[in-house]
């Protein structure tokens, strides 16, 4: 049996039964219907004819509740005495559907608005003041950026950005062939990069001018889905720090591939490296609230003297 | 056909729940279905009953266990009231829809969460697959923030494990912000208002049956920085930073005031603070890239800090 299950359907027909008796009292095509409730069309009508006409209330079946008739391709409620109303959203559902719908609102062209804006209106009044409780904010970055980038995307034309890389706390220019924009905490730009020959992962508020320019690229039969985490198998190099229990966010904040409670309370943990200078800041944060243990030859603790001699320039 | 004979046997017993004028024991139950819906056999038909309730309570049906009416409540029985099953719910039209749709595939949950069936507000207008120009958004819809976005909506109090103690909290917002759901409500033993980061939860959530007053004051979520929580004196500080951090970190503070643009292109911004230690955790973010200027205790401090180190 392809198709939503008999659970699933009996929701859809619940829903489907009294929209359709209000909305279309004289009948509506059966493709559209079909559609509109995600419903195979074959299912639809197999389901409505052979046993939504059948459902009653008696075990003898005599007082069938529903009689619908289905003909050329259009289907009509003749007698619907079960249900008066479609059913009731679940209300994280409802809260779930508005948030989404306020937080999608800031993506949108203008143009696009209205109809959102009138959609999230009237599912946000019948729930009163209620639906504000659940909110979803997504910080949208730089707009001319996010503008840019999806000429880029649309067009299949590359872009030409100045972006500052955290981890190595340089600003490099580059053009990139832009492929898709996710969020996951902050607004991410996955693309092809040509200075890297490489698939990379650029943060949005980290690129500082992004222009579009005449190259165009052939873009990708499958886009990743998702972004990639810190890779935790062992293919980056590793150092192992001391933790007092003041610090321990660290082992919140960052994948580790190892970590230990010692008895004096401190935390072992074994941390991937993705970049010198991302060491360089965690070991001045932490400050004398950490040791390294062990760590391979430059990513030490004479990384760290290093570091705060050069920070410290700055103040002479 | 056995889907078939499961969908027949889901609607006749919809029906019937519905149309009951009193609670139905499950005997009477498998009487009052047509022959055949269930079998003859207790325990088989016992397992069939339970199985079929319990996934039409998944779809939200308000199937309640009652007392049966003289039996003083020695017998319980099952219906629906019609009144907790069916909403009005507005009438939108295709482009409300469609432009729904496609918020909820711009702004959607992670494979945890059921998908929100648009279908239910009368279809899904036809919306068009989401076209790859669009930022996408994927927010964690996990049991626990389902489980909270019912309390939160429905105003009932939950508890939960959080820093190794259960907390019993009034909730007044859910709100996902800087990749997290944070949930703020009153905490009822602290008798104060709180704000907890659900993925830091320790089990999952309880949600009663017992429901807030409506807070003439809710609790709202903080966005705050580190340095600005604290009952410390706000004291200002000035930071010079470098123009290749300029573009993100004004989009991060927020809140902190541009006080000069310098020709190297590197900017002073003004930001208020009350915890210095987490402030100048901030500012080593920056390694060389950023200074603190003002107020001269502070700057101070940094300069100790970092010979303690170097």
């Amino acid at each position: 049996m392809s198709g939503p299950g008999a659970a699933d359907r009996v929701h859809r027909l619940l829903s489907l039964i009294p929209w359709l008796e209000q909305n279309h009292p004289s009948g509506a095509d059966i493709g559209e219907v079909a559609e509109r409730f995600d419903y195979p069309q074959a299912d639809l009508v197999r389901d409505l004819t052979d046993v939504v006409n059948f459902v009653s209330a008696d075990p003898y079946q005599s007082f069938l509740v529903f009689e619908i008739l289905v003909t050329e391709g259009r289907i009509r409620v003749d007698r619907n005495d079960l249900l008066g109303k479609p059913m009731r959203m679940d209300p994280a559902d409802l809260a779930a559907l508005v948030a989404a719908g306020r937080a999608a609102a800031a993506l949108l062209d203008e143009e696009e608005l209205g109809p959102l804006e009138r959609a999230v209106a009237k599912l946000a009044g019948t729930r009163g003041s209620v639906a504000e409780a659940v909110q979803i904010r997504l910080a949208t970055g730089d707009e001319p950026v996010l503008q840019v980038i999806r000429e880029g995307i649309g067009t299949g034309r590359c872009i030409d950005i100045d972006y500052y890389s955290y981890g190595r706390d340089l600003e490099t220019q580059r053009v990139v062939e832009p492929h898709r924009c996710l969020y996951d905490g902050f607004w991410y730009l996955m693309a092809h990069c040509r200075l890297t020959d490489d698939t990379r992962v650029f943060r949005l508020d980290r690129i500082r001018r992004a222009e579009l320019t005449d190259h165009g690229f052939e873009p990708p039969d499958a886009l990743a889905e998702a972004m990639d985490g810190i890779p935790v198998d062992g293919s980056l190099p590793e150092v192992t720090l001391l933790l007092d229990p003041g610090v321990r966010w660290v082992v919140e904040q960052y994948p580790h591939t190892g970590l230990e409670l010692e008895n004096d309370g401190r935390l072992q943990v074994t941390l991937p490296v993705t970049a010198d200078r991302w060491l360089e800041r965690l070991l001045l944060r932490l400050g004398t609230a950490v040791q390294v243990v062990a760590a391979p030859p430059g990513l030490g603790m004479e990384l760290r003297a290093t570091a705060a001699r050069r920070v410290l320039a700055r103040y002479r | 056909m056995a889907a078939m004979k499961k969908l027949e046997r889901l609607l006749d017993l919809v029906a019937l729940l519905l149309e009951t004028e009193r609670p139905l024991t499950r005997n009477e139950i498998r009487d009052a279905v047509p022959p055949g819906a269930y079998a003859d056999e207790d325990e088989s038909f016992r397992r069939t009953f339970e199985r079929d309730k319990d996934e039409l309570r998944d779809l939200g049906l308000p199937i309640v266990l009652e007392a049966v009416p003289g039996s003083d409540g020695s017998r319980t029985g099952y219906r629906i009231h019609r009144s907790e099953m069916e909403a009005d719910l507005p009438a939108l039209d295709p482009e409300e829809l469609a432009s729904l749709a496609l918020a909820s595939a711009m702004v959607g949950f992670d494979e945890a969460a059921p998908e929100v069936p648009i279908w239910m507000l009368g279809g899904s207008g036809g919306a068009a697959d989401l076209d790859r120009t669009r930022p996408v958004a994927e927010v964690p819809g996990d049991s626990v923030v389902r489980d909270l976005m019912r309390a939160v909506t429905g105003g009932l109090v939950v508890s939960f494990v959080y820093k190794g103690e259960r907390r019993e909290v009034e909730p007044h917002y859910l709100v996902f912000t800087k990749g997290h759901w944070q949930l703020s409500g009153r905490d009822r033993k602290r008798l104060a208002g709180r704000q907890y980061r659900c993925d830091r939860f320790e089990s999952g959530v309880d949600v009663s049956d017992e429901r807030i007053e409506t807070p003439d004051v809710p609790i709202e979520v903080r966005e705050d920085h580190a340095w600005q929580f604290g009952d410390a004196e706000p004291v200002p500080v000035k930071l010079l930073v470098d123009e290749r951090h300029v573009t993100w970190l004004t989009g991060f503070l927020r809140s902190a005031e541009i006080i000069e643009r310098r020709d190297d292109g590197s900017i002073v911004v003004q930001e208020l603070v009350r915890e210095s230690d987490a402030f100048r955790s901030f500012v080593l973010t920056f390694l060389d890239g950023a200074e603190v200027l003002e107020p001269a205790w502070f700057r101070q401090e940094m300069v100790d800090w970092l010979e303690a180190l170097a």
